[in-house]
């Protein structure tokens, strides 16, 4: 803090840091706890431990069908989202031409469409032309949501590394397709990889828009998750909450990782 | 000087042709799906319903039922209204905890800050809604720690109404609140406020001549993105607001469950035109003072 | 010059740039610069910032295309030819060593876009590091390298793909004085052993002194003048040249009358003679240039007959002293500034506020006409 640690106004910041804390935490962590829970209506305090509704989990034929096509949506949208996204974010950033932020507000249209609107429009759109309840809709209208991520992240990171390396592949004989494999994507690795996560939990959290696309039987998991949810809300949605939060508590984990060892090279490279 | 620099220095065809092969897909993928698909939302929002099915017939009568109807205006009004009592909590309790975060000296304390304030938005805001339902139900924490402290004699009820959905939506949005003043507060140059204190301003002085109004813009691009999200937010109204909490949102969706699709399509043109508005009357109100903003740092 | 093309291959010149005009939009940066860079040679490109020297020496390279005028290498028109398919290599001006890769993937980059066997490659890669002395450091990661050894691995890295004309974007311009100054002398060394056409670019006049055999000194777009260091320093001929390579004093004066044998002018109530110039028209006006350590001070007993009848009264303002010469700054009678530099060792150091009188002779003068 910014002056001695008794300082009533640094005190009084991290007071209200840790309640701003406990607030955010709180709901999760009582998922968590909740999934224990043998009361089927999740009243406190437990009345002990059970594990049965991880069981029930896996007995949720829903659920299962919808980890899967989370899972094969979530790669497709990710894949197409991140090789549209980096030839565009190639073209802002290392091309002047007219127009050019005409087009950057275009591409990063998706933000500011309201997902449920967009989600009304796209079951119109699909239902003519024969791709609702598919998959490949699924893949097409989360990568659209991804898109403004990775064209946003890779045009920044882009930027920064500006075109002096790719300047100096040329010279020494790459032609414009090696400069782009040898060069260009290794030092933008950092943020196709923040914009690969993006675009991943952008589609794997996707309710909105997904809730009108899909078919009865043939769900993503968050839309096998919300129909549950409105029908029982017994502590099966907690066991299976608990186990998403492990799984993002595991990418925030590599991601610290990550960042802590690239930061450890940037201090390493300023000696 | 800044040069005009080609991947394939070859003349402008060679040019034109990179720069088709770069942005043609992502420009044309995004025209054939999403303004097709808005644009069939904008035409179907001038068809005719007739109670069980649409008819490709230009009526508007959609637009004229909805513009008529009082419930839908007071949908709207609860919307905003819910919206900016999102928005102001978001605000009140968002700078803080950026301020905080700014002051916090040791890595390790900040890496667990940033843990605390963004990783919930690696989860679902289904998952969130259900911790909040957990939280506040009858039977919930929440309840139980009033009981026990005695300071109600029976069981508030605090979901299923304005008050729970509001709590959860706060939740939900304030990482995107915290993140625009984070980002700003971190950009502005200490030595700015040791300017300041040098020259005599005390703490407070300080902040309030030097950091407060140099937050400003993080502090505006955090509020239209809060109320935005907020005027779009489906999810926590679904589960939380037990059908005493009507939003445009909520309303879409039941509309093209119900087939009546024009009804539908005019919920969300006004819904776009709405958060439109606000963000571009936003930018135009604010504009000349973020402006004098920007010279001065 | 334009006729006659291609021509016999042992007179051309390296790169040759014919009229080359270069627009940024409404900027003008290259205003029809002709020059021609012979085989072998050590050229510069010297000027301010914004001067045009560096998009120059991009048009050279490939990576920029002159929007008029033609780049010829070796006789050969060479403007659409892309950088990839040229047969020059660049230093960068902040380096461009990959940093995902290491020194020896760094130097290999070039080798390997030309399919070169293996065992070839990993030879021309030990004769580079032989060349830059850093043999060894093949497994080293760039950021492991400090700024000498970065700035040899670049050299490396170009020279090792044997082009016929290596380029330098003011590659020493992060190091500091010392490691600087070694490298110029290194660079020099290097470009005697190689034999290769160098073309560098800098804005530091001492620099493109030390190493050229022949510099360009650019302004606003235009090349000013092209010579030896010797020729743009004793003979500059422009008021830019004259300031821009060290320092100078400028007499502006009228011309009164001009033979073969020198220019007598008038400039206020003095009457100084100048060099014979055949652009000294009587009548006109000119800029008297002589470098500060052609000037000295007359002795109280010197008679006018050893320096041309050039005198001028002034006063000692301030005496800067810079270790081998003595700097001073005089002001005359009329209000002009003078600078001149004396030995050190020079019999006594004269005093500020003294008065002194300031001559020099008639042949240390450059008359420039612009």
């Amino acid at each position: 803090m910014s002056a001695a640690p008794r300082d009533p106004v640094a005190v009084a910041l991290w007071v209200f840091l840790g309640a701003v804390g406990v607030y955010m935490l709180a709901p999760l962590a009582f998922v968590a706890i909740d999934s224990f829970n043998p009361s089927t209506y999740g009243t406190f305090p437990l009345s002990g431990l059970t594990l049965r509704w991880y069981q029930n989990v896996l007995q949720v034929p829903d659920f299962r069908i919808g980890l899967q096509n989370s899972f094969l949506v979530g790669i497709g949208a990710t894949a197409l989202a991140l090789v549209l996204g980096t030839l565009a974010a190639y073209g802002l950033a290392r091309y002047r031409f007219r127009h050019r932020d005409l087009l950057r507000s275009y591409l990063l249209l998706p933000i500011i469409v309201p997902a449920i609107v967009f989600g009304a429009a796209l079951f119109l759109l699909y239902i003519r032309v024969g791709l609702y309840g598919t998959l490949t809709g699924l893949v097409l209208g989360h990568a659209l949501l991804g898109l403004p991520f990775v064209i946003s992240i890779t045009t920044a990171s882009l930027q920064t590394t500006g075109r002096e390396y790719e300047e100096a592949a040329m010279d020494l004989g790459a032609n414009p397709l090696v400069t782009f494999f040898a060069v260009t994507v290794p030092s933008i690795r950092t943020g196709l990889t923040v914009s690969a996560l993006f675009a991943f939990v952008t589609s794997w959290d996707q309710v909105e828009v997904s809730l009108f696309i899909t078919r009865p039987r043939n769900n993503t998991l968050p839309i096998a998750m919300f129909n549950y949810e409105q029908n029982y809300q017994d502590p099966t949605l907690a066991a299976i909450s608990a186990l998403l939060i492990a799984f993002a508590v595991l990418l925030v984990l590599v991601a610290v990782s990550i960042l802590k060892t690239q930061e450890y090279r940037r201090l390493v490279q300023r000696e | 000087m800044s040069p005009t620099y080609a991947a394939t220095p070859r003349g402008a065809r060679g040019r034109s042709l990179a720069l088709t092969g770069l942005l043609g897909p992502a420009t044309v993928f995004l025209a054939a799906v999403l303004l097709v698909a808005l644009c069939i939302l904008l035409v179907n929002s001038a068809y005719h319903f007739t109670g069980t099915q649409v008819q490709p017939t230009l009526t508007f009568e959609a637009y004229r039922h909805f513009f008529t109807d009082p419930f839908y205006a007071g949908v709207v009004w609860q919307e905003i209204r819910l919206a900016v009592t999102t928005t102001a909590i978001c605000l009140v309790v968002g700078y803080p905890t950026a301020y905080a975060i700014t002051k916090i000296r040791r890595p390790g304390w900040v890496i667990a800050a940033y843990i605390l304030i963004f990783s919930p938005l690696l989860t679902s805001s289904i998952v969130r809604a259900y911790g909040w339902l957990v939280v506040l139900a009858r039977g919930g924490l929440v309840n139980w720690a009033l009981l026990r402290l005695h300071l109600v004699a029976a069981p508030v009820r605090l979901l299923f109404d304005v008050t729970g959905v509001t709590v959860a939506l706060v939740h939900v949005l304030l990482p995107f609140t915290v993140f625009p003043i984070l980002s700003v507060l971190l950009r502005t140059d200490p030595a700015l406020r040791e300017a300041a204190a040098d020259l005599g301003a005390t703490r407070l002085q300080g902040f309030f001549r030097i950091t407060w109004p140099l937050s400003f813009p993080g502090l505006y691009a955090a509020a239209q993105l809060t109320f935005v999200l907020a005027m779009n937010a489906y999810v926590t109204p679904q589960l939380l607001g037990g059908g005493r909490v009507q939003v445009l949102p909520l309303l879409i969706y039941e509309n093209i469950s119900d087939l009546d699709w024009p009804l539908a399509a005019v919920e969300a043109t006004v819904l776009i035109v709405l958060v439109w508005a606000t963000m571009l009357g936003s930018n135009l109100l604010f504009r000349r003072r973020l402006a004098t903003l920007e010279d001065r740092r | 010059m334009s006729t006659g093309r291609p021509r016999e291959a042992s007179a051309l010149p390296a790169v040759e740039l014919e009229h080359v005009h270069k627009w940024y939009g409404s900027i003008h940066a290259v205003r029809g610069i002709s020059l021609r860079i012979l085989q072998n040679e050590f050229f510069s490109l010297l000027g301010p910032s914004g001067c045009g020297k560096t998009t120059v020496l991009r048009m050279i390279s490939g990576f920029e295309t002159p929007t008029e005028g033609t780049v010829y290498l070796k006789g050969e028109v060479a403007n659409a030819i892309p950088p990839y398919r040229r047969d020059t290599n660049l230093i960068f001006q902040h380096l461009a060593l990959f940093p995902h890769l290491d020194v020896y993937d760094n130097i290999a980059f070039g080798l390997r876009l030309r399919r070169l066997p293996r065992p070839e490659i990993a030879r021309k890669v030990r004769a580079a590091l032989e060349l830059v002395d850093l043999v060894g450091y093949d497994t080293r990661r760039i950021h492991q390298l400090s700024g000498g050894q970065k700035q040899r691995i670049a050299i490396a890295r170009a020279l090792v793909n044997e082009p016929a004309v290596l380029l330098l974007d003011e590659p020493l311009g992060a190091l500091d004085l010392r490691l600087r100054i070694q490298m110029q002398v290194e660079l020099k060394e290097i470009q005697h052993r190689v034999g290769t056409t160098f073309v560098y670019v800098t804005h530091d006049q001492t620099e493109a002194m030390t190493m050229s055999d022949r510099i360009a000194v650019m302004n606003h777009g235009f090349v000013e003048q092209i010579g030896t260091s010797r020729d743009v320093y004793e003979r500059p001929r422009t008021r830019f040249v004259a300031t821009f390579l060290g320092d100078s004093n400028l007499l502006e004066a009228q011309v009164e009358s001009s033979n073969a044998d020198q220019t007598v002018l008038r400039a206020g109530a003095a009457r100084l003679i100048g060099p014979a110039d055949a652009g000294a028209t009587p009548g006109s006006s000119v800029t008297l240039c002589v470098r500060p350590e052609r000037l000295r001070f007359a002795g109280a007993g010197t008679a006018s007959g050893g320096d041309d009848g050039n005198r001028l009264d002034a006063r000692v303002r301030d005496a800067i002293f810079k270790g081998a010469v003595i700097e001073y700054r005089l002001v005359t009678e009329s209000g002009a500034r003078l600078i001149l530099q004396a030995h050190a060792d020079a019999a006594r150091p004269v005093e500020p506020g003294a008065a002194v009188t300031v001559t020099w002779r008639k042949e240390d003068g450059v008359l420039l006409t612009e």
